[in-house]
């Protein structure tokens, strides 16, 4: 009797958890639990049918899903390989070394990372089509019509779009760890009479195993992921993979075929889920721990005549990632036909922005990546404070719950919440209504979301908010006021992140938009499909363009933010360690 | 009435120990310390105390106020249990000015602005920070910045202050100078205060009173002095910096000491014992390398000395630190004063020596408390 009104009295006293919990069961939960039961359906959701077996007979009997596993498989296997050699080298260069081009890598992985893949799907079709694209005429140009014709539109060109962005993935996720790494292990390892290398090999690489290790996992998990880049590079090669052809059940095939739809996204979902638990299990505790270390004696490694080939590669990878993409959007958007290079033009500006339904998609992008943005980054936060007052069993159900979207694929999240909604009577109307997609751009965007959130709150001691409370201040009036105010800088760049990935998504608007609903995402992709590749061209600037203007106002906004703070030195880093030292005493003692 | 009375408390995290059964008293107007090695439970205490964990079973009351009894469903939140805390961390808000930081519980408590800033100013005062306020926490120093989370945990003036290990991220100076103001501090405001580390010398310097914890509950209490010179156990012997444990048997019981057997070729040695301890149960004898005092000649028939030879000295400023041989165990540490070291240094190093250990010095313990591992 008395556990239970101690119980009772403990959720009275945390009773502002409930909405959160009740959130992630109705927006993370609840969809993946209807995608399991649609698979089991006869007809397509919100229809009254049978409880069946028959998607899996239908599945077994068809070649392409095994073919699409296969490819799947491969895609991700080959990129994941690819990046692991790549991105630990390009994190060692620029956490350890002395070499000029280090500073720049960083930036440059992160323009990668935030660029969309459909972007970058879109430049490299530009540049490497067989027939009209900048990279044949500029090798037509230098080595005259002998020249070797580059087919982007190929196994090759797939992999090496998605190797690309799956590296600068991987190495924002590694270079941490290799900026943590302890230069006295390797200096121990060295008067031990192991030669540099020898030392990389032997100490560094095994310390840094659970990051990389950890990485791979998240890199095949993305590769599982990749749909844009596969539907505009692989399709046309006749390259199709699970989450394409999910799309293709559901758009092409007549009458949709939600049962087997369901099925192979149900079992891709139980798959990236695996891996995710893998991952969790691998870095749970460790990743973080073991490269702890001194910060400020970093004496860089010296490459003595490598650096030059360390150079070239960062500048092939600048080339490759950035210089070369961007530049064939822009100077594609400007021409007026593709791969034939002539006057400069306004032509196809002015021709997609009066495209009926352009101006509408431009103003529900907006809405929908500042609105749905804000949104999760609030979720986001309340979710990582709610984790802070949880017992272990409430923070591993969180901690799952969250894991729920990370293992959804885009097109897979926007057929789960299909399910969830459409098949419950009072929600029923939101199909085909702006809302549909805020739900879905919710569930696909809260990993990252919870990832920004969570990383803004525990670099707060804890100790700020309950100092706070212990002066006299409320629960609410300590998060909004101390916590709050604190992440705010934190709050702001996770909020422009999100809102670039919500923008630059295209399985949620392909799949739950309409003829009069859609997003700048789904018109670029409409264009490039019927060929207007100008026009498309002109699109994606734009929305670079309109990003980058979002980009400075955010940044401004930041750095007000930060004035009043960093006028002062900032007690940073000093506050962080010790913060952590008191939430790791706090959980010993 | 700002006592506190804790009974019964249990605070479990997960599989992780934490208090297992603590049952406390602090007097109105103490400064009382809980002293401990990391994960004694003493922190975790702290923050029952404070609000900011909720136990899972046992009262705490404060004052006359009942603030935690969860079999009653009873948890009075932190912000209404008027109290302040200085945290390890300092736990200054960075984004607010000192006198922000300090003006905080004030503005929580809704006090009048013309109060409040004569409050600031007096707490500011009090930790000799006047005309600091208008600082950012980011331009202060490490000590600076503990006062003035000090002068946030006292302004509102609370009967009962918490401090949560607060001098141990500052350098053994500044730790002096900040004992000696927590000190005066609390003698001019009168607050309870309740004080949590792991330095034995901070214990010794502020409490009034001294509870020593292990593994969750607590193993001695008593007066400062209590605990160093009389420590209860092996394990608490150990934490106050007794430095030579040995093993010996009892062989006679009186009523302030017991004579204790060494085995092998020793005589018989005299030791002060807190507890009854039947002859024939096994002790350990704790003696600080300071008390041992070494002398030239072997032992003979001199009182409660043991024959011994000096193995190696170490200069250590004023003294110098020997490792001594005696005939039945390991090693002992034993220190000579530096001057007489210049003496007889040469003498005890060459020679036979004995080691006296005077009675009052060698503290016989029950055996088989296990101590630290």
């Amino acid at each position: 009797m008395s556990h239970f009104v101690s119980l009772l009295g403990r959720w009275r006293r945390r009773f502002w958890l409930m909405p959160v919990l009740a959130l992630v069961v109705v927006l993370l939960l609840w969809p993946a639990a209807m995608l399991a039961v649609g698979a089991f359906r006869t007809s397509p959701p919100g229809m009254p049918g049978q409880w069946s077996w028959r998607a899996f007979a239908a599945l077994a009997s068809q070649d392409g899903i095994w073919t699409a596993a296969r490819n799947s498989a491969v895609l991700a296997v080959t990129t994941t390989a690819l990046a692991l050699l790549l991105a630990p080298a390009f994190a060692f260069l620029s956490q350890r070394t002395g070499i000029r081009l280090r500073r720049v890598i960083t930036p440059m992985m992160m323009i990668v990372f935030a660029t969309p893949s459909l972007f970058y799907a879109m430049a490299y079709s530009l540049m490497g089509n067989r027939f009209n694209g900048y990279a044949n005429a500029l090798l037509r140009i230098l080595m005259g019509d002998e020249a070797p014709v580059f087919d982007v539109e190929s196994w090759a060109g797939l992999l090496g779009v998605t190797t690309l962005r799956a590296t600068a993935f991987i190495y924002l996720f590694i270079a941490p760890a290799f900026a943590a790494l302890d230069r006295a292990h390797e200096d121990a390892s060295l008067v031990s009479g192991r030669g540099k290398a020898g030392t990389f090999l032997r100490v560094s690489l095994p310390i840094l195993a659970p990051a990389i290790t950890g990485a791979a996992i998240l890199g095949l998990v993305a590769g599982l992921h990749a749909f844009d880049t596969v539907l505009i590079l692989g399709e046309p090669a006749g390259i199709r993979v699970l989450a394409t052809e999910i799309y293709d059940m559901l758009v092409h095939a007549y009458p949709p075929a939600y049962a087997e739809a369901s099925l192979v996204s149900l079992l891709l979902v139980l798959l990236v889920g695996a891996l995710c638990i893998a991952q969790f299990l691998l870095l749970g505790r460790r990743g973080y721990v073991t490269v702890t270390g001194r910060q400020g004696a970093r004496r860089p490694h010296d490459l003595g005549g490598w650096r030059w080939l360390a150079g070239g590669l960062v500048c092939v990878y600048f080339v490759l990632g950035v210089a070369a993409p961007f530049g064939a959007l822009v100077y594609g958007a400007f021409q007026p036909f593709p791969g034939v290079h002539g006057a400069l033009t306004w032509l196809h500006f002015e021709r997609v922005f009066t495209r009926p339904g352009v101006l509408q998609a431009v103003w529900t992008t907006g809405l929908l990546a500042v609105g749905v943005g804000a949104l999760a980054m609030v979720f986001g936060v309340a979710l990582a404070l709610a984790n802070t007052h949880l017992g272990p069993r409430g923070r591993t159900f969180v901690r799952f719950a969250a894991l729920v979207p990370y293992a959804m694929p885009g097109i897979v999240a926007a057929l789960a919440v299909t399910w969830a909604y459409v098949s419950v009577p009072g929600l029923r109307q939101i199909y085909g209504t702006p809302w549909m997609l805020v739900v879905a751009f919710i569930v696909v965007v809260m990993p990252f979301a919870m990832q920004a959130a969570q990383a803004a709150v525990a670099q707060l001691s804890p100790d700020l908010a309950a100092a706070a409370r212990v002066s006299g201040a409320s629960a609410l009036r300590a998060n909004v006021g101390i916590v709050g105010r604190l992440i705010l800088p934190s709050f702001l760049a996770g909020w422009f992140f999100v809102a670039i990935i919500i923008a630059g998504n295209l399985d949620v608007p392909l799949l739950l938009g309409t003829p009069t609903l859609s997003t700048v995402a789904s018109q670029i992709f409409i264009l490039q499909s019927q060929g207007q590749m100008g026009d498309a061209a002109a699109l994606v600037v734009s929305s670079i363009f309109g990003v980058l203007l979002l980009g400075p106002a955010a940044l401004l906004l930041r750095r007000a933010v930060r004035a009043r703070r960093s006028r002062l030195r900032s007690p940073g880093t000093g506050r962080v360690s010790a913060g952590a030292a008191v939430r790791l005493q706090g959980e010993l003692s | 009435m700002s006592g506190i009375r804790i009974e019964a408390l249990r605070k479990h995290y997960g599989a992780a120990r934490g208090i297992e059964h603590l049952d406390l008293e602090v007097e109105e107007g103490e400064f009382f310390v809980l002293l401990g090695p990391s994960g004694c439970g003493k922190t975790t205490a702290l923050r029952c105390i404070a609000g900011l964990e909720e136990p899972d079973a046992g009262t705490i009351r404060i004052g006359a106020t009942t603030v935690v009894a969860p079999a009653r469903g009873v948890f009075v939140p932190p912000n209404r249990r008027d109290l302040g805390m200085v945290f390890q961390s300092y736990a200054l808000w960075p984004h607010m000015t000192v006198e922000q930081n300090v003006g905080y519980p004030l503005r929580a408590r809704g006090w009048p602005r013309d109060r409040a800033r004569a409050a600031i100013a007096r707490a500011l005062a009090l930790v000799d920070l006047g005309g600091l306020g208008n600082r950012y926490p980011g331009e202060l120093s490490g000590g600076q910045q503990q006062r003035v989370a000090l002068a946030r945990a006292v302004v509102a003036a609370p009967k009962l202050i918490l401090f949560d290990e607060p001098l141990s991220n500052l350098d053994a100076q500044l730790r002096a100078r900040l004992r000696q103001d927590l000190r005066r501090v609390h003698r001019e405001t009168g607050h309870t205060a309740v004080y949590v580390t792991h330095d034995q010398v901070e214990a010794l310097a502020l409490a009034d009173r001294v509870a020593v914890m292990r593994e969750g509950r607590v193993e001695q209490l008593g007066r400062p002095d209590d605990i160093f010179l009389s420590p209860a156990t092996r394990f608490v012997a150990e934490f106050v910096g007794y430095d030579n444990l040995f093993e010996a048997t009892v062989e006679q019981s009186g009523t302030d000491g017991v004579r204790v057997a060494l085995g092998g070729r020793c005589a018989p040695l005299s030791a002060r014992s807190s507890a009854r301890l039947a002859p024939g149960s096994p002790v350990h004898l704790a003696v600080r390398s300071n008390r041992i005092r070494l002398g030239k000649g072997a032992a003979a028939d001199r009182r409660n000395s043991l024959d011994v030879r000096v193995l190696d000295a170490a200069y250590l400023g004023d003294s110098y630190q020997c490792t001594v041989q005696w005939p039945g165990g390991r090693p002992l540490l034993a220190q000579v004063p530096a001057d007489l070291w210049k003496q007889e240094g040469a003498a005890l190093m060459g020679g036979p020596a004995h080691a006296f250990f005077p009675q009052d010095e060698l503290v016989a313990l029950p055996a088989g408390d296990g101590g630290r591992q």
